[in-house]
């Protein structure tokens, strides 16, 4: 019994990390039919940003991180993706990857390619008892950070005026503007929000690995995608719902595959995606919209 | 329409100058030095999975993440058929007995390889071809990992994570570039099939080409198998070229790789994908050149590790922003009629001809509403 709440705390962790990165991906998406490739870079100048501010004390370097990120994600919208708005997804999806490897090989030429090791864990590394169980403090933060942020995303999109013009845009952008809806304003403020929950992964991931590498931004970024298809495209609560789901069964699949099955886990959780997607296209709670003939 | 024989003459005009085109740069690379030679073969090797790629992707207008897996079966399967048997029994003892045995020759062993990938891009076909845009590409990509870690973990055939050594990497200039010729001629062919022809319709307009009666899905089938089959050459004559194969040489880089030459050069047209394979070749040798720092003539240059990712996502980045198209903007190269040359750009509307030929009609200015009854009128059976 332990066990199974053992591992459902770690499936909640894991999916509130998940969630982070495929909202920021997901935002995109809804407004602009963006699939941000260069989101896991972003996440990876988190990390070295959290590096180069180690000095500092972590409060301060983590802020100057969130905004370094910040400030990366509106420059990649003004150089980058302001000329191809509108263009069709495949190229928005070029687009991104073309930027995504232009900002790897940029940290690669100046950092160099070997693995930095960064200790941002401190006192976050302890594990504190809980009904018999341990959980670690940094899962705790991560589970309460991200339930902080997800809230403060849904109040800002519910209850502001920018908020709404966002939720606007993404229904239909072009008539959006025609009511007024300041494109290039809501565009910025969602790569700006999307810049945020990047940076804000950042800090986790580095605190649960504590290395750095000019590609560890991949890897995240496609669990991000595939929680994002798993959740349902334009859906922004459906892309958390598949992040968690996606953590659900990474963890579970780990704990109870027999030793044998158990290093091609992996395997099974994308083969499982595809599966998902045969049966439903649009995911778990996507919904339709293409034209049928 | 002119006489079919000429019309099928004409355009088949792309593939012929693509070839003189490959034949050429191979040429030339005859002349130079070992390391030019090497880096010729790895063009031609690339021009094969690109060409290979391009026949579904260029063709069906969906985005595919996947067909490095195609490439990674074909790259094992000619690997484990081609080392000598001594070596397989040092190398991978728990080969089953029948497997050990084998010791084919590298063409049979490149055409079983392509056979092999075509039954797993049946599997591929059942599972993604359902799915539209952007679920397609993560699909594919998800199928792209799941085979990577089958790959990794699987010691008994694929020596895991330490890969395969000792393949025998007797690739040359010589022996390749036929294979890259017969990949352009499968590809042509393909394009100019009816099949081929359905398939670009339902790109240009996905709902009016289904209108029309096409059936999308059994098309891109088709092309998928066919694209397969190439892939899965070039990846055995990937192993050969390597010598040493590991999971990582065909993962997510060798994907990126296809797909900018792709795109670079121009995805929706073969020309497209063969100058794309030969520009990005010597761009990138060039650069890795630079990136190894040391003497370039006069010039001494310390190493820049990174410089070659940073300069070809560059060209990636500005493709995309100053020339969606690609270099030839969905054009083939090849016989064109008058007016054509400095011709119309994919946004004019002029309306159709009736007696413009296949080529134009299907890679300058293409719409489902012409692409269909010209495949019907250039195909008299």
């Amino acid at each position: 019994m332990s066990a199974v709440a053992q591992n459902l705390v770690n499936a909640l962790s894991l999916g509130s990390l998940y969630a982070l990165i495929a909202l920021g991906i997901a935002l995109l998406f809804s407004i602009m039919g963006l699939i941000n490739f260069a989101h896991g870079e972003l996440i990876m100048i988190g990390g070295y940003a959290l590096l180069w501010f180690a000095a500092l004390p972590f409060a301060l370097a983590a802020v100057l991180a969130v905004a370094v990120v910040i400030g990366c994600g509106l420059a990649m919208e003004r150089l980058a993706f302001r000329s191809v708005r509108g263009a069709s997804g495949e190229t928005l999806l070029m687009t991104s990857f073309a930027l995504s490897l232009f900002i790897q090989g940029g940290v690669l030429l100046f950092e160099g390619a070997n693995p930095k090791s960064a200790d941002v864990l401190g006192s976050l590394g302890a594990s504190v008892e809980v009904a018999g169980l341990s959980i670690g403090k940094l899962d705790i933060t991560i589970i309460g950070v991200t339930a902080v942020l997800l809230l403060g995303l849904a109040w800002f999109l519910r209850r502001t005026s920018l908020g709404v013009q966002m939720r606007a845009a993404a229904e239909d952008f072009r008539m959006a503007r025609a009511l007024g809806v300041r494109a290039n304003l809501v565009v910025a403020t969602a790569f700006g929000v999307s810049g945020a929950f990047a940076a804000i992964a950042a800090i986790f991931l580095v605190a649960s690995t504590g290395t750095l590498t000019p590609s560890m931004g991949l890897s995240p970024v496609l669990v991000g995608f595939v929680a994002i298809m798993l959740g349902g495209l334009g859906r922004l609560w459906a892309a958390a719902l598949g992040a968690y789901v996606l953590a659900l069964l990474s963890v579970m699949l780990q704990a109870y595959l027999p030793d044998g099955v158990a290093p091609y886990r992996d395997a099974l959780v994308y083969l499982g995606i595809v599966v998902i997607l045969v049966f439903r296209p649009h995911g778990i709670a996507g919904r339709p919209g293409a034209v049928r003939v | 329409m002119t006489s079919s024989r000429t019309s099928v003459l004409a355009r088949s005009a792309p593939a012929v100058i693509c070839t003189l085109l490959v034949l050429a740069v191979s040429g030339l690379a005859l002349l130079g030095a070992e390391t030019t030679q090497r880096t010729a073969t790895q063009m031609l090797v690339m021009g094969v999975i690109t060409v290979g790629t391009y026949i579904f992707v260029g063709n069906s207008g969906v985005l595919s993440f996947g067909h490095v897996v195609f490439v990674a079966v074909g790259a094992y399967a000619t690997a484990l058929m081609t080392i000598p048997h001594s070596l397989k029994q040092a190398l991978l003892p728990a080969l089953p007995g029948w497997l050990m045995e084998l010791e084919l020759g590298l063409p049979e062993a490149l055409l079983i390889s392509g056979l092999l990938s075509v039954l797993v891009a049946v599997v591929f076909s059942l599972l993604t071809l359902r799915l539209e845009g952007m679920a397609a590409g993560i699909a594919s990509l998800a199928l792209l990992i799941s085979v990577n870690v089958v790959i990794n973990n699987w010691d008994a055939v694929t020596h895991g994570s330490q890969g395969i050594v000792g393949i025998p990497a007797d690739l040359t200039i010589g022996a390749t570039v036929p294979w890259l010729i017969g990949a352009i001629a499968v590809a042509m062919a393909y394009q100019l099939s009816r099949s081929g022809f359905r398939l670009r319709a339902s790109r240009e307009d996905s709902v009016a080409a289904a209108a029309l009666g096409i059936r999308i899905r059994r098309d891109r089938s088709i092309a998928l198998v066919i694209s397969a089959f190439v892939c899965g050459v070039g990846g055995g004559l990937y192993a050969h070229f390597l010598g040493a194969l590991t999971p990582g040489d065909v993962y997510l880089q060798l994907t990126l790789l296809t797909l900018l030459m792709l795109i670079v050069g121009g995805i929706r047209s073969l020309s497209g994908a063969v100058i794309g394979t030969i520009f990005i070749s010597v761009l990138a040798e060039l650069l890795r050149r630079i990136e190894a720092g040391g003497a370039v003539g006069p010039i001494e240059l310390p190493p820049h590790p990174g410089i070659q990712q940073l300069i070809l996502a560059l060209t990636l980045l500005l493709t995309l922003l100053l020339r969606p198209g690609g270099i030839t903007s969905g054009r083939e190269l090849g016989f064109s009629p008058p007016g054509w040359i400095g011709g119309r750009r994919k946004g004019s509307h002029t309306g159709p001809t009736a007696d413009e030929p296949a080529t134009r009609s299907s890679a300058a200015s293409p719409r489902a509403e012409h692409g269909v009854p010209t495949a019907k009128q250039g195909h008299p059976s």
